[in-house]
């Protein structure tokens, strides 16, 4: 298939190169050309599918999905007309300049500009609620990720992202902080069930889907992506939006003439290092084990003991001492340098009746070694279509598969600590690695834990929507829209046998074969009317309709033990398995109504209401009502205004109560059983209670006010927006412990109360604008402070180890025990408490004030440089204020007594003999799991996040017929300026750090 | 025209919102509720066999509480560190022994059994009888929990301090916050639910097929259990009732003693009461693994222990001890009879020979005459020297050591003799368990206080 690919790659690239020499024949006049960006002179923001024409002819372009447009063939005198529905139009003279970018001025009245179908729809929302937009450029970039997540970082204020280094594993997204009690953990498994509860909703194209399913999205066809988080506009989405709505919009077609669009990218991935953590070297490893007698360690079998002959004696320190010359780098050794391979076609284009869109992508990622890897194939077509001025249909499709692979239990940066400096590539006794004795390990050869155990993943994704509209009268729309979704989704998890294990009587050592098949098949309707109309200077706005969202899960999973290893295991497990088959519906169903009305553009008032019924709910209970009201003042349209400097100030308050189901099954209010158990004993079937139930579940609330100003400054240079908020949650929902007297450990509850406070800047600017060169800078910021105000009857209440909710403490704080040092006398580890004295590991209480696992700050500064073709764009992220749990650093100082590997320099930090005063105690006595403020480092950060050169050919080449031709190389993950000292300050437990990259690419449109 | 576009809308609309309440209507496919899911006895069993398949773990055989006492001589914390905290006495380092979680979790699956029983409806008298059966099992198996809780994290019950604060008595299965009940109280409850399932044994005509009675907590089970429970709060009289039952029955002969362990299924083997059924060929169990108990923490039996054999005794044969001393109750070594080394993970919760030994220490002071000649029943069986003078409770308490090592008594034990015949347990590393030491009484671990407003 890569091949295949390639060659036709290949074959394109040719084509299109003579195509190019031969249109140079026939065009041989050089002219001028202009470039540039439209965008709304109000916000900033860029439109799609603007019309330029020069002026009294019919020749013209239209703007893409960035906003941007060039025309070619213009004389020095020429003069531009760029139009717009919705906005005035406006004329430029060409004269001298290369870059013409221009600001569209929008029509008299706001709600003029909806229009009925494509991508200039303008978004009431914008006027008085909070929804922060990332653009096109993000996406068409070239940036290459697996899944679109891993692009949305350091894009929004308030919008916090926080990468996994695993080639297609999705990102943890917060908007405006944790509005539910979720809780991080040192360990990963714990936070995925924390991230549910705090997951915003997506919508894709007005259907809610999973984050699991982001890897089927081709981030190329995303035409832009809202970021909806105040309490008013999240309203719409009723009981799922409190923890704010990320509504992802495919592109549709432009009208003009057929676009097509190619782009090749290819990126290298080095060996990644190991952050702030080196390995102890063969030297200092033998010398370890020789002074802790770790009886498996070589560096003690060969040191001379009393009673050695003089031989044994000479022999032994010969040998130690090659030893102590052998050094493996393993993370070289377990690793590959990877390759990123990414395909895009996309063909755009229609009449004034019908336009279309048509995509395909073929994404093929490699990871860090042989078995990992994820592969995407992405198609989608979409087609709008007047049928008469009063009637528009639409229709959406998609189809899009994922794979991935990764070793079930092993990555390179997990084994190496169990790996020792002296040993190489053809050793066969790993004195760590005893499958036998260790179950941790399943095989003792590296190379067979990271190929022999492996997981497999695909899932295919197929969307069909279609949508009509229909203008049944001046001002009143009536819009349907019906959608399905079926996901196929199927998980191979393969254990090789291991024939040392199943002759010390394990049974796993057969080697073990799982299947999980899960498929689900979701259906929407939604009916919607609007109607507008205006009186002289007022105007109003009426939205209303209906939803039903219907869920259909079904699956099963398969689990035998055995495998034959002369076919593929898929085929060759053992037939004698478990079945476990699920099935599960759900369905939603909402009424909505919003309100809006406008004097004079200059005040605003929004009102919105939405009552949600939920089957997962008792029917006593099912119903909740959303609602929120909004208003704007245009400042700068007063007559009295008079400050010259600003082209828009805007007031907007907004208050909105929303709901959260977050975590919430059906199951859970009354007791369940379970008959599809697949357990059995003595031959017979068992039935077991499903879960812990909570007959009192309700839906978490949030209030939340958000008051904001939006500025346009100095002739369309700066746009800004600066935001503060509250947010009240209550009957917050959180999986907390019951006494396990129960004979269960937790149970979701409503617990307490909440309250997020923050302050969020965005700023755009265009810092130069030149004739010929262009900066333009973005930065923005959020702070978030989170506080617990009230946990009903209690003050406190803890949640498995690490999990600790206080009234006026942060959700996130680090919960630890307070380190003291080593005790000198009996060489154990010494911990403070509360009044600071000092007790040993058993006695010692946990405690905050040791910081919170979420940053208050995070950020991005994004830098944007055109000179003539060349465009270079940077973008740095930070996050400031948080910390880590050194979670490695932890496990490795706990398995040095097991033969295990540490960092650098551990044996000067260890207590050896009396009177040693050293950091950290002898590592015998130091087998405690509880978490440890030792651990617990600043994760504050800076991270040179992407550099992306652009060079546009088509000029030089002088390719008549491509409006680009571009060359792109780009570095990722260049660097990061941390404090922390573990794998990566991003990234929880042990993890892999985020991989630096280099790419390169063409992207040719014609 | 227009009209009627407008009266297809309204219809549209009308028929939306009225059919909108059947739409959420969706009951739950996989699972059902309490009273469809014990409608019928077939149901009702399967809840019980889920109680049975949980005790397979060896997670729920007591085997941890093995390591606080003397019968190893060195645990090092490998990869289980709690049993190596266990072996320090020291109760509250994380990850805290998992006793108190795996017992109520138990407790929780067999209260689904109790609280049903009132639901279950019978057809006729047979199914009656059956259901009967299944609820007195089930009540068995929490008295059985129940007891070990009490031995671990309460202190010794001697019959006068019956008001000292011992664990919560978990009864039914929907949430709680449970105070600690009294000693005297969970011993009430515990004999209260012993003798009403013996009663609704012998009321409902049980009689099991040989081949499933030693894996049904039955009459012989729930008389085994009120031995060993009366005997730990030193009511000698019900001991002695209770384990009369069984000195009648035939021990298995010194040369086939091996059967005991490797041939528990063989009608000539009556010294099984109650085990459990090993799974572990059966399903993805590397949980109940040898390895997990004593291989990764590096266990070694205590010199003491293993010097307290007489020469010829068979429980020191290879098979039951292995070469360096670590136990090998748990694991069937090559032999005449195996050609290849398994795991032996049929627990034994309940064995005959303790029976015996209960019976001899109940009537040690009415009759010691007959206590001798009882033990030395035993001691002739297992091929230790025979004792020729009347038993002291040393020697009961010795022999007890060398017959039920590595079976989670020998810590309850020591708790409960440990004042009366002053024994000492020091570590190499001078940790000391004093006679009534305040160490014998377990930490209740952070799980249960961190959420329990009443318990500390």
């Amino acid at each position: 298939m890569k091949k295949f690919i390639l060659k036709h790659f290949v074959l394109t690239l040719l084509t299109l190169c003579m195509f190019c020499l031969f249109g140079n024949n026939l065009q041989a006049q050089i002219q001028r050309t202009v470039e540039g960006l439209v965008t709304d002179a109000q916000t900033g923001e860029s439109l799609i599918g603007v019309t330029i024409v020069l002026k009294n002819t019919t020749s013209g372009v239209i703007t893409n999905y960035d906003g941007h447009y060039k025309f070619g063939g213009l004389t020095s005198e020429s003069v531009l007309l760029f139009s717009y529905v919705g906005f005035e139009a406006q004329e430029v003279t060409v004269g001298t300049k290369s870059i013409i970018d221009v600001q569209l001025k929008p029509l008299s009245h706001d709600l003029d500009a909806v229009v009925v179908f494509g991508e200039n729809q303008k978004d009431v929302r914008t006027l008085t609620g909070s929804v922060g937009k990332i653009d096109t450029k993000v996406f068409s970039a070239g940036t290459p990720a697996a899944s679109f997540d891993q692009l949305l970082q350091g894009q929004v204020a308030g919008l916090s992202i926080q990468a996994s280094g695993e080639p297609g594993e999705k990102s943890t997204i917060r908007i405006r902080g944790n509005s539910s009690l979720g809780i991080r953990a040192k360990d990963d498994a714990e936070l995925a069930s924390a991230n549910l509860a705090n997951e915003p909703l997506y919508i894709l194209n007005g259907s809610p889907i999973s984050s699991d399913v982001f890897n089927t999205i081709n981030p190329d066809d995303i035409v832009d992506i809202r970021v909806l988080k105040d309490g008013l506009s999240t309203v719409e989405y009723g009981t799922r939006g409190a923890n704010g709505v990320i509504e992802i919009k495919t592109k549709r077609g432009i009208a003009g003439k057929t676009q097509y669009n190619v782009r090749y990218q290819h990126t290298v991935k080095p060996i990644s290092g190991l952050g702030g953590i080196s390995l102890m070297q063969s030297t200092e490893k033998l010398a370890l084990e020789r002074e802790l007698e770790i009886v498996n360690g070589l560096g003690y079998l060969y040191t001379p003991r009393p009673g050695d002959s003089e031989e044994e004696i000479f022999i032994k320190n010969k040998r130690y001492r090659s030893l102590e010359s052998q050094n493996t780098n393993w993370l070289k050794e377990l690793s590959r340098v990877a390759w990123v391979k990414d395909l895009q076609l996309s063909f755009s284009g229609g009449a004034d009746n019908t336009r279309y869109y048509l995509s395909a992508s073929y994404y093929d990622e490699q990871g860090g070694y042989d078995l990992s890897w994820a592969k995407r194939f992405t198609t989608r077509f979409n087609i709008d279509h007047n049928i008469n001025k009063d009637v528009s249909i639409g229709f959406d499709s998609s189809v899009g598969r994922s794979q991935r692979s990764k070793s079930q239990t092993a990555t390179p940066a997990s084994l190496i600590y169990t790996l020792q400096p002296y040993e190489t590539t053809t050793t066969e006794d790993f004195i760590a690695r005893d499958p036998v004795v260790r179950g941790i390990q399943y095989f003792e050869d590296p190379f067979d834990d990271l190929n022999g155990r492996y997981s497999e993943l695909t899932s295919w994704r197929i969307d069909l929507n279609s949508k009509i509209n229909w203008v049944a009268a001046k001002g009143l729309n009536l819009n349907a829209a019906f959608g399905i979704t079926y996901n196929d989704g199927e998980h191979n998890r393969v254990t090789l046998p291991n024939k040392i294990v199943e002759e010390a009587g394990i049974l796993k050592g057969k080697g073990a074969f799982g299947k999980s098949v899960s498929k689900s098949f979701i259906s929407r309707v939604s009916l919607n009317a609007d109607y507008s109309r205006h009186f002289g200077d007022h105007s109003i706005s009426l939205n209303g309709g209906t939803e039903y969202i219907h869920n259909k899960n079904w699956g099963f999973g398969y689990n035998s033990i055995g495998i034959s290893e002369k076919v593929d295991p898929e085929i060759g497990m053992n037939p004698q398995g478990t079945i476990t088959p699920s099935k599960y519906n759900d369905a939603l169903h909402g009424y909505y109504i919003r309100a809006n009305y406008n004097f004079d553009s200059r005040y605003n008032l929004t009102g919105s209401f939405r009552y949600d019924g939920s089957s997962i709910l008792p029917e006593d209970k099912r119903y909740v009502p959303a609602w929120g009201a909004g208003a704007a003042w245009n400042i700068q349209r007063e007559e009295w205004f008079s400050a010259e400097i600003f082209d828009q100030l805007k007031l907007r308050v907004s208050y909105g109560v929303n709901y959260n189901s977050g975590g919430i099954r059906q199951t859970l209010g009354l007791p369940f059983y379970d008959f599809t158990n697949s357990d059995t004993y003595l031959g017979e079937r068992v039935i077991n209670l499903l879960e812990f139930w909570n007959p009192d579940l309700k839906f978490e609330r949030s209030r939340q006010w958000s008051v904001a100003i939006d500025f346009g400054l100095l002739q369309h240079r700066i746009y800004g927006t600066v935001e503060t908020y509250i947010k009240n949650t209550d009957d917050l929902l959180a999986e907390v412990d019951i006494p396990v007297s129960n004979g269960y450990e937790g149970l979701l509850r409503n617990i307490g109360k909440l309250r997020n406070r923050g302050f969020e800047l965005q700023l755009s600017a265009v810092a130069v604008r030149t004739d010929h060169f262009r900066w333009t800078s973005s930065i923005n910021f959020a702070y978030n402070d989170n506080e617990i105000t009230d946990l009903y009857l209690q003050d406190e209440i803890k949640v498995g180890q690490e999990g600790y909710f206080k009234v006026g403490e942060p959700v996130n704080s680090a919960y630890v025990n307070h380190w003291a040092g080593v005790n000198p006398v009996n060489v154990m580890p010494l911990f403070y408490d509360e009044n600071m004295n000092m007790v040993h590991g058993g006695a010692a209480p946990q405690m905050t004030g040791f910081g919170t696992y979420t940053h208050p700050v995070t950020g991005g500064i994004t830098n944007i440089f055109n000179y003539h073709d060349l465009e270079i764009s940077t973008l740095f992220t930070y996050a400031w204020g948080g910390v880590n749990y050194n979670n490695l650093k932890a496990i490795m100082i706990r398995n040095v007594k097991n033969g295990e590997v540490p960092y650098e320099g551990f044996l000067n930090d260890i207590w050896l003999k009396p009177g040693d005063i050293k950091p950290l105690p002898y590592p015998k006595y130091f087998s405690d799991t509880s978490v440890n403020s030792l651990f617990v480092e600043n994760a504050s950060y800076i991270r040179w996040k992407n550099i992306i050169i652009r060079y546009n050919l088509s000029e030089h080449l002088n390719l008549k017929g491509f409006s680009a031709f571009k060359i792109t190389a780009q570095a990722n993950n260049l660097l990061t300026i941390t404090g922390y000292e573990g794998i990566d300050p991003e990234i929880t437990g042990v993890g892999q750090p985020l991989p630096r990259s280099f790419t390169l690419g063409i992207d040719v449109t014609f | 025209m227009r009209n009627n576009y407008q009266n297809i809308l309204i219809v549209i609309c009308a028929s939306v919102l009225f059919s909108a309440c059947d739409l959420l209507d969706i009951t739950p496919k996989h699972v059902v509720q309490q009273e469809k899911a014990f409608a019928d006895v077939e149901s009702y069993q399967m809840a019980l066999n889920n109680v049975y398949r949980r005790m397979t773990a060896s997670a729920m055989n007591m085997q941890a509480s093995d390591f606080a006492s003397d019968d190893f001589a060195s645990v090092v914390p490998g990869y289980l560190p709690t049993n190596y905290y266990i072996f320090n006495w020291d109760y509250q380092t994380q990850p805290q022994p998992f006793i108190w979680m795996y017992q109520y979790q138990l407790i929780a699956q067999v209260n689904v059994v109790i609280d049903a029983y009132s639901i279950v409806p019978a057809l006729d008298e047979s199914e009656q009888e059956t259901i009967d059966q299944i609820y007195a099992q089930a009540l068995g198996i929490r008295c059985w929990s129940l007891f070990n809780l009490v031995q671990v994290y309460a202190p010794r019950y001697d019959g006068t301090n019956g008001n000292e604060k011992a664990i919560p008595l978990k009864l039914k299965l929907e949430l709680e916050y449970l105070p600690q009940a009294t000693l005297e109280e969970v011993y009430m409850q515990i004999f209260n639910d012993l003798e009403t399932a013996q009663e609704l044994l012998i009321e409902s005509n049980y009689s099991p097929t040989f081949s499933l009675k030693a894996y049904q907590f039955g009459l012989d089970a729930l008389r085994a259990l009120e031995a060993r429970v009366a005997l730990f709060m030193g009511d000698m009289e019900k001991a002695k009732t209770a384990s009369e039952h069984f000195i009648n029955t035939a021990l298995l002969e010194k040369d086939d003693y091996w059967m005991l362990w490797e041939d528990q299924f063989g009608a000539d083997n009556h010294e099984v009461i109650f085990m459990t059924h090993d799974l572990s060929d059966t399903d993805d169990a590397d949980l109940i693994d040898y390895h997990e108990i004593y291989v990764n923490n590096g266990v070694r039996l205590s010199d003491q222990l293993i010097t307290s054999f007489s020469p010829d005794d068979i429980r020191k044969d290879a098979s039951y001890i292995g070469s360096g001393m670590i136990p090998y109750k748990y694991i069937t070594p090559v032999n005449e009879r195996n050609n290849m080394a398994d795991r032996n993970l049929n627990y034994k919760y309940l064995r005959l020979a303790e029976q015996y030994l209960i019976y001899t220490e109940a009537i040690l002071d009415s009759n010691p005459v007959e206590a001798m000649r009882i033990l030395n029943i035993l001691k002739e069986k297992r091929g230790a020297e025979l004792l020729t003078a009347a038993p002291s409770k040393t020697d009961i308490l010795e022999e007890r050591r060398r017959e039920l090592f590595t079976e989670g008594l020998r810590f309850y034990d020591l708790k409960r003799l440990s004042g009366e015949l002053n024994l000492v347990v020091e570590r190499k590393n001078g940790n000391v368990l004093a006679p009534n030491s305040p160490l014998y009484t377990w930490d209740i671990p952070k799980d249960e206080t961190n959420s329990n407003p009443y318990i500390n």
